[in-house]
């Protein structure tokens, strides 16, 4: 009899500790995903405040530039008065090309992202393209119309963009400085959602298909994993198609989100 | 052939279309007519009953309206699906990879580029063009496969590597030598499209030409990238009879 008492006995502590173990992991659980969110939260808020940092600053240029371009004309009349044409062909080329160059520094990409109303794709495409203009990349945006929704789960479009956009940076930092370009484009025809990304690369071309192959390391660059990712991602969702290019020194990608 | 241009500014239309005159002139290349309209309506009508692959250079903005350029690039392109189609605009409105994607567009000239540098620019377009004309594909090369969403699919058979069914049946994924293209379609649909596609599996359809080794012991295909597939019973009698390898 006594033995068998025992027994149940540790049975019971048994439980106890392990009804413990599982409360405490549970616990530590939820904390760390609260950590997560609240970290990825943070890194949205302080890329929104960049971006809007960054626009400010390219108003202020422009402000300053129809400043400059009020004087530039009056000059520009002084000169028309005295009646010299070679005078004004030096002083209008002499215009041309300054207010070339200040429209072509200010900023003109990232205020591009106003029309993009999602913050999530606000915020990554602003913290990409930036990483990338400190990397001395050439980033050109294309954003004609009004982006509102996705279509698929906000996380995954972050997430696959995400990818696409570190590894054109990645790509495209192997070239010389003033080859590097990355070019992004996000529109819509009739039913269907396009997101563009271009890139340089060194490579004349890739075989598309080993790249994606999981883990595909040579050469110098981690590519190969993340196109197995968004592979795997975009399986998920019927309405999706891709189209992966790597020809001419360029790497394009395709995204197609159907309504 | 023909070569059209529309800018809604005289001074740079006469500009743009004087440089062209005569540098057609001076190379003797076969254009019919150079057309230049400052309206799209004009330019509308010109289109019609027109043939196929000309030259063109839009401008975006036409007497204030943003797209323009866009819209009569697509009213060209029911027309004239092989022209050349060039923008010539401000860089503010440069969006080429939309344009490319939505009307083929070939190129985008910056109109503040310094003059002799704008006149190489469009002189390029045009000798590539002449270029061009003596490696046209003919349609038999071609693989074009309509998907369940309406999405054109193109590709050369020459590039073709394999098609594959992926884990949600219907969505495939074509294999060529430096691009991935996944749409929605039936294997059996595309194996139809040409001799040289073989269904050596239930999921997988590949070019006949691609394929290096056929390992009859193993049943398994080595393609020329070598990718390997192992071959089903149906597939097997399929090659057998091919009797290539």
């Amino acid at each position: 009899m006594r033995p068998r008492a025992n027994y149940q006995w540790t049975l019971v502590i048994y439980n106890l500790v392990f009804y413990f173990f599982l409360y405490a992991i549970n616990g530590k659980y939820k904390e760390w995903e609260i950590q997560r969110l609240l970290k990825t939260k943070d890194s949205l808020i302080s890329n929104l405040e960049i971006y809007t940092q960054k626009v400010d600053d390219s108003q202020q240029v422009v402000r300053e530039f129809r400043h400059d371009f009020a004087n530039i004309l009056i000059s520009m009349r002084q000169t028309i008065e005295t009646g010299n044409v070679a005078e004004i062909k030096r002083t209008y080329t002499e215009i041309l090309e300054e207010s070339h160059i200040k429209l072509e520094q200010s900023q003109r990409e990232i205020s591009k992202l106003s029309n993009i109303k999602v913050l999530e794709l606000k915020s990554l495409i602003s913290e990409k393209i930036l990483k990338a203009e400190v990397m001395g990349i050439t980033a050109k945006l294309e954003i004609l119309t009004i982006i509102s929704d996705l279509l698929i789960n906000k996380s995954d479009i972050v997430r696959i963009l995400g990818i696409i956009l570190d590894n054109a940076i990645e790509a495209t930092k192997e070239m010389d400085r003033d080859k590097r370009f990355i070019r992004v484009a996000i529109f819509e025809d009739q039913k269907t959602k396009h997101y563009i990304v271009e890139n340089g690369m060194v490579e004349k071309e890739l075989p598309i298909k080993q790249l994606m192959g999981k883990g595909y390391t040579t050469k110098a660059n981690h590519r190969g994993y993340g196109l197995a990712n968004l592979a795997t991602i975009m399986q998920h969702y019927m309405n999706c198609s891709y189209q992966i290019r790597a020809e001419d020194y360029r790497f394009k990608i395709v995204l197609r989100l159907e309504k | 052939m023909k070569l059209f241009i529309l800018e809604d500014e005289l001074l740079q239309q006469e500009r743009l279309e004087k440089f062209i005159v005569n540098y057609l002139i001076e190379k003797d290349y076969p254009v019919e007519r150079v057309i230049a309209c400052n309206k799209i309506q004009h330019f509308l009508e010109s289109l019609e009953n027109m043939s196929q692959n000309n030259i063109y250079f839009l401008d975006i903005n036409i007497k204030g309206s943003r797209d323009a350029g866009l819209k009569v690039a697509q009213a060209i392109r029911k027309v004239d699906p092989i022209g050349q189609i060039n923008f010539v605009t401000t860089h503010s409105e440069f969006a080429p990879l939309t344009y490319d994607y939505k009307v083929k567009a070939y190129d985008f000239i910056n109109k503040s580029l310094p003059k002799a540098a704008f006149e190489a620019r469009v002189s390029d377009n045009i000798e590539a063009f002449f270029e061009s004309q003596y490696d046209t594909v003919s349609k038999k090369d071609v693989f074009a496969y309509k998907s369940r969403s309406g999405y054109l699919v193109n590709a050369l058979y020459a590039d073709i590597y394999f098609f594959e069914s992926g884990s949600s049946s219907h969505q495939i994924l074509l294999n060529m030598k430096n691009e991935v293209i996944t749409f929605y379609g039936s294997l059996a649909d595309i194996e139809a499209k040409s001799d040289d596609l073989i269904r050596i599996h239930r999921n997988t359809v590949v070019n006949q030409n691609k394929v290096k080794l056929y390992r009859k012991k193993s049943k398994q295909v080595v393609l020329e990238d070598d990718t390997v597939f192992s071959v089903s019973r149906m597939g097997c009698s399929l090659l057998n009879t091919l009797g290539k390898w």
